[in-house]
């Protein structure tokens, strides 16, 4: 005997259930795309959550928003940063890689640090622009209000969406992803816990704050480069062939480099349907630091600047300027739009970013420091040390001399740079002019016998002028300065021209200023520095 | 009692008709959360196995007991001879109401007889069974016996049996009462030769108590109804509760002894007497459950009573089911594939458990969503099941208490499986 009841009624009511049920979740299913923007539980659970978060977010900072106007309010004088009607002349790139509730690696933020950074920004006046537009400015073509900055995070990690997106929603801020192709793009990118897959890029782009970049294919790892196994990186090196016994060839690096290049590119462009202009360099790496491969850095440059617009990478202290100028004010460089980014550790904090953020941004004539107050002055060689009322450049034993020099003055144009110091001991005392970068600027050089006008130009090194030198070997304090107008460089001593030049090459019709100390012997230089002031002149006018 | 707040009709058919409605929008979206999710299975196929096998699990529960038969009763044409058998040790409380309860029943009652066991008591209880011997004697056959030291549950139970001069044995708990039409619904089955058993409906009597056992209640019913009612189709109910359930007297004659004498890993088991019962039946014969077969049991009002006997359940699952899995696919294919999964899910959840609540968080940094919302639906489910059956009641106690059951008991099936050579808890 049987216990199922198997009923006309039953099994009936069952079907119509059954065929309707299916029914249902066929079309929910099949035509998820014209009503959801896409079903995936998951990402709308991340919704649900990031729109929690917003809120949160979003009313923490209108508090101490309203908290701090407050007490401008009440203290006179307003507190929130502004950039009404100034315009940008340098752009800063910011770079996060991980973005994780607690930091187990120093290139990781945590998410209350990456949150009180955004708001710290926001609060000072601080607004997020795209890559188009930070294209745009670095060609020359858009003007960009002060205080705009870009926001980019490198290799595609889950953790550095979900966790900031709420905080880049509340403040309505932008940001760029740089996604590895190989693990973010693709089927078998669904199956990543820790790198976003297509699908999560996709709703990123969606929501409209994000923008998605290369950050290679194959390209992010590190590869024997010598017979022993050493390992380098992908793009930096030549690759050991361990069954031909050699390092590759010219022509296969360029062509194992050129692929990645262009498979990632491509693959973000299919897979995602948006245009791709960017490069950010694996590990930063472009060749810069000595490999295996000492024409990394050029052809390397060449061959990135031939397939994507922007590259960019990590700022070190030896590029000079931290920020990205106009290209106009670039050319004489690379040629390419080579980004520099400032990259937050797990020890970045708050105040060292603004205050890092300030020193850094171009800055505007007149100028003058009488070094009570860090205004951005980088040591590249030698000991800097601040005093009670100057600056002392001098040399440590081993070396033979110390340079500093002057972040956000690299715009500047027509210009005349004086300072003040007592020349305590050391041969030469040089003052740098229209200081674009390493290899590219102009100089005073002082010494007891000797007066030069040099310059610096795409590497090659040359005096344009020289002179007999007037100036007493005591101590006592000595005014020295540099005018730069137009291509006429003018040396001064005691406020008095004593040496000229018209002759300085036209490219160099731009840059910043630095001091040099040094001589023959190590350890003797050491200069005090009692201020510095810099004046625009009245140039030739340019178009 | 509470005044009860009459509603429009109307208003009340939309309401019923809004649970309805809700009840298969949760299975919608559970299948349609079940479907989207369905390529995830390909990098996770354990765990992705697991989640697609709970939901089948779960569904099919509710499906096949949808498919329940009714049996009509056949009132003066099959009418077997039934032996209430009660065993009782210190239920001075209970037991006289118990008992009486079987001179009320809507059966002819000179075929009928009790067999009240007094299992060492300590309290009054002996005296209590006399009283209501002497009280009911003259309507129903009383028999009392007397043990004066302790003998354990079984050994009542299967005193009851030999006594027993009629055909159909029925167990009712000393703590537990039967409707007027319970002993009708229970015989009605034993009409068909192959049916060895039959499990009745018990629901909570003491439900009102506390938080506990409101709680329980919901859970004894869902567990009847769903659980039961989808093996029962089968006939293979893997449990015919002690509290009451009817078993045919020639066939416990069978293996009486054997079940007696029964021990595992050489340690004679002294509980779970009921699931061990049903066990030796199914193997030969057919369990069914009778819905209609109502009963009412007291349950434990105090949460360390209450974790003890979940406990003694536990371990007698265990050893039951390592027992009935050795004969169970032998049955209906169905019946079988259902044992088997629910035997694997009940192993695997508290590992399930562990990985989506402490491990995926810990290595993704996200809360587990997902997870609880797909707990969640499925207690809802359950909740919205109890709403629609049942009616105005505290339906949303069905989702704590099978939150509870799920994150809280859950535990103890590891813990009976490591503690289950230990039969200290055993005794009642």
């Amino acid at each position: 005997m049987s216990y199922i009841d198997l009923s006309q009624k039953k099994v009936f009511r069952m079907v119509i259930l059954f065929i309707f049920m299916i029914g249902a979740i066929f079309l929910t299913y099949a035509y998820q795309g014209s009503y959801l923007e896409g079903f995936s539980l998951r990402y709308y659970l991340a919704r649900g959550q990031n729109f929690l978060r917003t809120g949160f977010y979003y009313t923490q900072f209108a508090v101490e928003r309203g908290e701090y106007n407050l007490l401008a309010l009440v203290g006179g004088g307003s507190v929130t940063g502004s950039n009404q009607g100034k315009e940008a002349h340098s752009i800063p790139v910011l770079l996060y890689h991980g973005v994780v509730p607690t930091t187990k690696s120093a290139w990781d933020v945590s998410t209350g640090q990456f949150k009180e950074q955004m708001f710290a920004l926001k609060q000072a006046g601080y607004q997020t622009v795209g890559l188009k537009e930070l294209q745009e400015f670095l060609e020359g073509k858009r003007k960009l209000p002060a205080k705009s900055f870009v926001l980019t995070f490198d290799d595609g990690r889950k953790d550095s969406f979900y966790n900031t997106d709420a905080v880049l929603q509340a403040l309505n801020y932008k940001a760029v992803m740089f996604v590895v192709t190989l693990q973010s793009i693709g089927p078998a990118s669904s199956k990543s816990t820790y790198y976003l897959s297509e699908w999560e890029l996709e709703r990123m782009l969606k929501t409209g704050r994000w923008d998605i970049q290369s950050h290679a294919k194959l390209g992010h790892t590190f590869l024997p480069i010598d017979a022993s196994g050493t390992l380098g990186s992908f793009f930096a090196n030549k690759i050991w062939i361990a069954s031909a016994g050699r390092l590759e060839t010219d022509a296969e690096y360029a062509s194992r480099v050129t692929e990645d290049l262009n498979i990632s590119k491509n693959e973000i462009q299919d897979g995602l349907e948006i245009p791709v202009t960017s490069f950010a360099f694996p590990f930063g790496e472009f060749g810069e630091e000595s490999g295996n491969y000492l024409q990394a850095k050029e052809t390397l440059i060449n061959l990135v600047t031939s397939i994507y617009p922007l590259s960019f990478y990590q700022f070190r202290t030896s590029d000079r300027f931290s920020e990205n100028y106009p290209l106009s004010k670039n050319t004489a460089s690379n040629g390419g739009l080579l980004i520099k980014r400032l990259e937050l550790k797990a020890s970045s904090t708050v105040e060292g970013l603004l205050e890092e953020l300030k020193q850094q941004t171009a800055k505007s004539l007149p100028f003058e420091d009488i070094f009570i107050d860090e205004q951005g002055w980088f040591q590249s060689w030698g000991t800097k040390e601040r005093t009670l009322n100057g600056l002392r450049l001098a040399a440590p034993e081993d070396t033979t001399g110390g340079a500093i020099f002057l972040d956000g003055s690299r715009g500047w144009r027509n210009y005349e740079f004086h300072t003040e110091i007592n020349w305590i001991s050391g041969s030469n005392v040089y003052l740098w002019a229209r200081l674009q970068d390493d290899n590219n600027f102009t100089a005073c050089n002082f010494s007891r016998t000797l007066v030069h006008i040099e310059q610096n130009y795409k590497g090659q090194g040359r005096v344009i002028r020289g002179t007999y030198s007037q100036i007493p070997g005591s101590e006592g304090l000595i005014s020295l300065g540099i005018r730069v107008t137009g291509r006429t460089v003018e040396c001064l001593f005691n406020n008095e021209v004593i040496l000229t030049s018209d002759f300085l090459e036209p490219s160099l019709n731009f840059g910043g200023i630095g001091i040099k100390v040094w001589s023959a012997t190590p350890g003797l230089s050491n200069v005090f520095i009692k201020n510095v002031v810099v004046k625009e002149t009245e140039g030739p006018e340019e178009n | 009692m509470k005044k009860i707040i009459s509603l429009h009709p109307l208003t009340k058919k939309i309401r019923d008709w809004g649970v309805l409605f809700s009840f298969f929008g949760v299975i919608y979206v559970i299948i349609l959360v079940k479907t989207v999710t369905l390529e995830t299975v390909r990098d996770d196929i354990i765990f992705g196995l697991y989640s697609i096998l709970v939901t089948v699990y779960i569904l099919s529960r509710f499906l096949l007991s949808y498919f329940h038969k009714p049996v009509p009763i056949n009132k003066g044409f099959y009418e077997p001879t039934v032996t209430f058998v009660v065993p009782a040790k210190n239920e001075a409380a209970n037991i006289a109401e118990t008992i009486r309860r079987f001179s009320k029943i809507n059966y002819p009652l000179h075929k009928a007889e009790v067999i009240a066991i007094n299992d060492g008591s300590t309290d009054g209880t002996l005296a209590e069974m006399k009283r209501i011997q002497k009280e009911i004697g003259s309507l129903i056959r009383v028999e009392v016996v007397d043990w004066t030291v302790n003998k354990g549950k079984r050994e009542g139970m299967a005193e009851g049996v030999k006594r027993a001069k009629n055909d159909i044995v029925i167990f009712v708990d000393s703590d537990s009462f039967i409707d007027k039409d319970c002993v009708h619904h229970l015989v009605k089955y034993f009409i068909d030769p192959e049916i060895g058993a039959v499990s009745g409906h018990s629901d909570v009597y003491n439900e009102k108590t506390n938080l506990l056992t409101r709680m329980q209640a919901v859970r004894y019913y869902i567990s009847f109804k769903i659980y039961k009612g989808a093996e029962s189709i089968f006939g293979s109910v893997t449990c015919c509760p002690g509290c009451c359930s009817a078993y045919r007297k020639e066939y416990l004659m069978e293996f009486l002894d054997a079940w007696l004498n029964q021990k595992f890993f050489g340690a004679q088991c002294t509980f779970g007497d009921d699931r061990s019962l049903t066990n030796f039946i199914i193997r030969k014969y057919k369990a069914i459950y009778s819905p209609e077969a109502q009963a009412w049991t007291i349950v434990p009002d105090k949460f360390g009573i209450y974790l003890k006997q979940q406990q003694r359940w536990k371990k007698s699952w265990i050893r039951e089911t390592f027992i009935a899995s050795t004969f169970m696919w032998k049955k209906n294919p169905i019946a079988a594939l259902s044992f088997y999964t629910y035997v694997f899910l009940a192993f695997i959840s508290p590992i399930v458990f562990i990985r989506a609540m402490i491990w995926h968080p810990y290595i993704t940094h996200n809360w587990p969503v997902a997870y609880l919302f797909g707990l969640f639906l499925m207690l809802f489910l359950h909740g919205l099941y109890y709403r629609s059956q049942v009616g105005e009641r505290p339906w949303f106690l069905a989702i704590i208490s099978f939150w509870f059951n799920s994150v809280i008991l859950m535990w103890q099936l590891p813990w009976a499986f490591v503690t289950i050579w230990d039969s200290r808890w055993g005794t009642r």
